[in-house]
């Protein structure tokens, strides 16, 4: 009786704190705002080259030693902790909704990433998507969440607000106890609190192996049976979009896979990830799209990276030397 | 198999509808045995194959020792050698493993490093116990071997223990298995709030505090302002991730007919040492109690060298504990929180202050209390650190040495788990005060489902206690 009470007084307030509708559609509410600082840098900047990726292209690639190279101008979006749902978002509303087209978007990615669309999506990378997102996109919350969940959460999620909205309901309780205390004592809002975290659990001050044991964690969900079937997974990703919008736009898109040192699941390349980049590689040749895959070339040695996949100083420069020796040939 | 995971729940609906359908006994206990080894070989059916040796290995030792009197004391070292010997083996294999690997692969072999961790058995310390339990007390003559295999092997590898416990002894257990068991309505009204504050320690509470808690011991140079805040957190965690294996796992097992041990009493209202480990973890402690303790303490009371008061008291404590610590795991911040309990039982001992001790006054109550709170937050300490030099150099760091940036995140750690354990003392309040069937225990469940909704994953992370 208490627990029927209590629900339904919990689900009207969450239904009017957060203003959600009455069955909700499944999927997370994205804000209305989209961040639009590398559609503005675009059309200022206007280059002929966009590279976009996560950590490994931030801190893989020298910016300006490849313009150099290839004698072009080049604009990098290197988001650390994206994804392919922060990928394809940031081509539709960045760079495809710009006034200015660049002639080629570079898009890195790792083995079986650019097909699984639920990779860094909810949880603490959940502001990644929702910043880059608007208030409706219907093929993120498809593939990314809905599709995703089993029956039985998606009609939980549906019909009752309290497990729908879970994430703000959460923030909101524990919010006071988060960062009311840091304000009072130490005059430290909730921005300068999230910073202070940021800069407190960087990756530098971890143990190495914590650091080495975070990164495995992060990336298991890349391996494993859900990943192996190229066929079964390309049609529920984004890429068939990520291609189609290039082409509409006028964009020539080069897929550029990077390598990486040491696998979750073990030492060496897992076996079925071959036929899986066999197949990748042959449904992008279909489509028109040139492929790169630098994860077996010699030249990028262990001692080039600092963990699992990424590059040390020494490994960005010859890395994007690599690079641009590669790209030069592809760009007219 | 997870007890917060969605397909326990799909298992258990299915184990719990086949079992109240079987009726007859020996039928329930047959599917009970076959859940039990599908639930343990879940994640690898190596472990049911091994688990199933071992208990073969028992049955039979148990069942000589009453057939061959005369061969009691071979076949009880025998059944020391293989449970210590696995045990031992498996314990230490984390020492053993990256070493192995190499020399494999300096051979040419591929190992990579998930087999170590995959080799490495959950629970296989608790079930150990319990068949070490069932052998010492057949030795002794204080169990008869039970004649029927199945009733053993479900006793050994009961799914709601088998893989954090509790250790239930076989005189308790064994006999609920060879008993009729007939559905009771009681029996869910009874397991309902022992499955939700067991869903909610784990899932609002544990889980939400280790983020942050395993965030600052993954560190490489914590000071002091990060390390108490989140040493405060640890001791919340571990209290409510452990105690919450043990509600469900009681849930559970009341849900299946069975009345299993409780494993804490309020232990951080604890006044002294051995109150603490009267209420911390019962059924391990009265384990080491039984065959550790009072048999070592009998050993030297009786022994030919008349041994001066002082060992006979403060051996058999001091020898406990260190088991107790090495049974948690293999490495010396173990072996420290074992060797500190140990060490601080002679001490209370030597000052005259026993299990029972309680001092007069308030006052009096609450600085006993606020010493013993501190011992174990230490206790906790050594046992979370990476290794003893890495929690002495986080202590005796200087705290005013630390930044802003710690300071905001050291008081945010420490508000956290102020906010997340006052839960825990607004239920202890309430089992003080209000009778068990007031309105305000049952308005508590209903808020704590409804919370374990919100902070319901998808995925949950594993009890801490499933390492040991």
């Amino acid at each position: 009786m208490f627990l029927i009470l209590l629900g339904l007084a919990g689900s009207a307030w969450v239904t009017f704190r957060f203003e959600v509708p009455y069955p909700k559609p499944p999927g997370p509410q994205f804000d209305a705002k989209v961040k639009l600082t590398y559609q503005r840098a675009i059309e200022e900047k206007r280059p002929q080259l966009v590279l976009l990726g996560d950590s490994t292209l931030e801190l893989g690639v020298d910016v300006p030693n490849l313009a150099e190279t290839l004698n072009r101008n080049v604009y990098r979006i290197g988001i650390p902790g994206s994804a392919s749902a922060v990928w394809y978002l940031a081509l539709e509303n960045n760079i495809a909704s710009a006034s200015y087209k660049p002639p080629y978007l570079v898009l890195f990615f790792r083995d079986t990433l650019l097909t699984r669309p639920d990779d860094r999506v909810t949880g603490r990378y959940f502001a990644l998507v929702d910043e880059l997102a608007d208030r409706y996109e219907p093929l993120v919350t498809q593939l990314s969440y809905v599709q995703q969940m089993n029956p039985a959460e998606r009609f939980l999620d549906q019909y009752l607000p309290l497990y729908g909205n879970k994430a703000q309901v959460k923030d909101d309780l524990e919010w006071q106890a988060r960062y009311r205390p840091a304000s009072l004592l130490l005059d430290c809002n909730q921005g300068c609190a999230d910073i202070a975290f940021s800069a407190v659990f960087a990756t530098e001050n971890l143990l190495p192996e914590v650091a080495r044991q975070s990164l495995i964690d992060v990336e298991l969900g890349l391996y494993g049976p859900a990943s192996e079937d190229f066929a079964y997974q390309v049609e529920r990703s984004y890429l068939p979009e990520i291609i189609r919008l290039c082409r509409e736009n006028g964009i020539q898109l080069i897929l550029v896979r990077t390598r990486t040192l040491v696998y979750p699941t073990g030492q060496s390349e897992p076996a079925y990830l071959q036929k899986y980049i066999q197949d990748l590689s042959a449904y992008l040749a279909s489509q028109g799209v040139t492929f790169l895959d630098f994860a077996h070339d010699p030249r990028l040695r262990p001692e080039l990276f600092f963990d699992a996949v990424h590059m040390n100083d020494e490994g960005r420069v010859v890395f994007t030397q690599l690079l641009g020796e590669a790209l030069q040939p592809i760009l007219k | 198999m997870n007890f917060t995971s969605l397909d326990f729940l799909i298992f258990f609906l299915v184990v719990f509808a086949l079992y109240w359908l079987a009726r007859e006994r020996r039928w329930q206990n047959a599917l009970l045995l076959a859940a039990s080894y599908l639930f343990y070989g879940w994640v690898h059916p190596w472990y049911a194959l091994m688990l199933g040796a071992s208990t073969l290995a028992d049955y039979f030792i148990a069942r000589g020792m009453t057939a061959r009197p005369e061969r009691k004391r071979g076949l009880l070292w025998l059944s020391l050698l293989i449970n210590l010997g696995v045990l031992g083996f498996f314990k230490y294999y984390n020492f053993f493993g990256p070493a192995l690997v190499s020399s494999l692969n300096s051979l040419g072999l591929e190992a990579d490093p998930l087999l170590v961790r995959i080799l490495l058995p959950a629970g296989l310390s608790f079930y150990t116990l319990k068949k070490l339990g069932y052998i010492l007390d057949v030795s002794n003559g204080t169990l008869k071997p039970t004649h029927t295999l199945l009733d053993f092997a479900l006793y050994v590898s009961f799914f709601p223990q088998i893989v954090a416990g509790p250790i239930d002894r076989p005189r308790s257990l064994l006999p609920q298995l060879e008993a009729t068991r007939v559905w009771k309505a009681e029996y869910f009204h009874r397991a309902w709030p022992l499955l939700v504050m067991g869903l909610f320690k784990k899932i609002v509470i544990a889980d939400t505090i280790s983020s942050i808690v395993s965030r600052v011991f993954g560190l490489n140079h914590p000071n002091l302002v990060l390390i108490l805040p989140a040493t405060l957190g640890f001791t919340l965690q571990i209290l409510a991730d452990f105690s919450a294996y043990t509600d469900l796992s009681r849930g559970i097992a009341l849900l299946l007919g069975f009345e299993t041990t409780e494993n804490f009493k309020n232990p951080y209202l604890s006044l002294s040492p051995t109150e603490f480990w009267n209420r911390w973890h019962i059924t391990l402690s009265t384990w080491l109690r039984d065959y550790v303790f009072f048999p070592l303490r009998r050993a030297l009371m009786r022994s030919k060298r008349a041994l001066p008061d002082w060992v006979i008291q403060s051996a058999p404590p001091l020898v406990t504990m260190l088991v107790s610590g090495i049974w948690h795991g293999a490495g010396w911040t173990f072996i420290a929180w074992g060797g500190m309990y140990g060490v601080l039982i002679v001490l209370y001992q030597l000052a005259g202050l026993r299990g029972e001790w309680k001092p007069q006054g308030r006052i009096k109550v609450f600085f006993a209390w606020l010493v013993m709170c501190t011992f174990i937050a230490f206790g906790w300490l050594l046992f979370r650190s990476h290794s003893l030099a890495w929690a002495f150099q986080a202590l005796f760091s200087n705290p005013f040495l630390s930044t802003l940036e710690e300071q905001a995140v050291g008081l945010t750690t420490l508000s956290l788990t102020i906010f997340y354990s006052a839960p825990l003392v607004i239920k202890l309040l309430m089992d003080r005060h209000l009778r068990p069937d007031s309105y305000f225990h049952a308005f508590y469940y209903a808020a704590a489902t409804l919370a374990v909704i919100i902070f319901l994953n998808a995925s949950t992370s594993d009890f801490i206690y499933f390492q040991f």
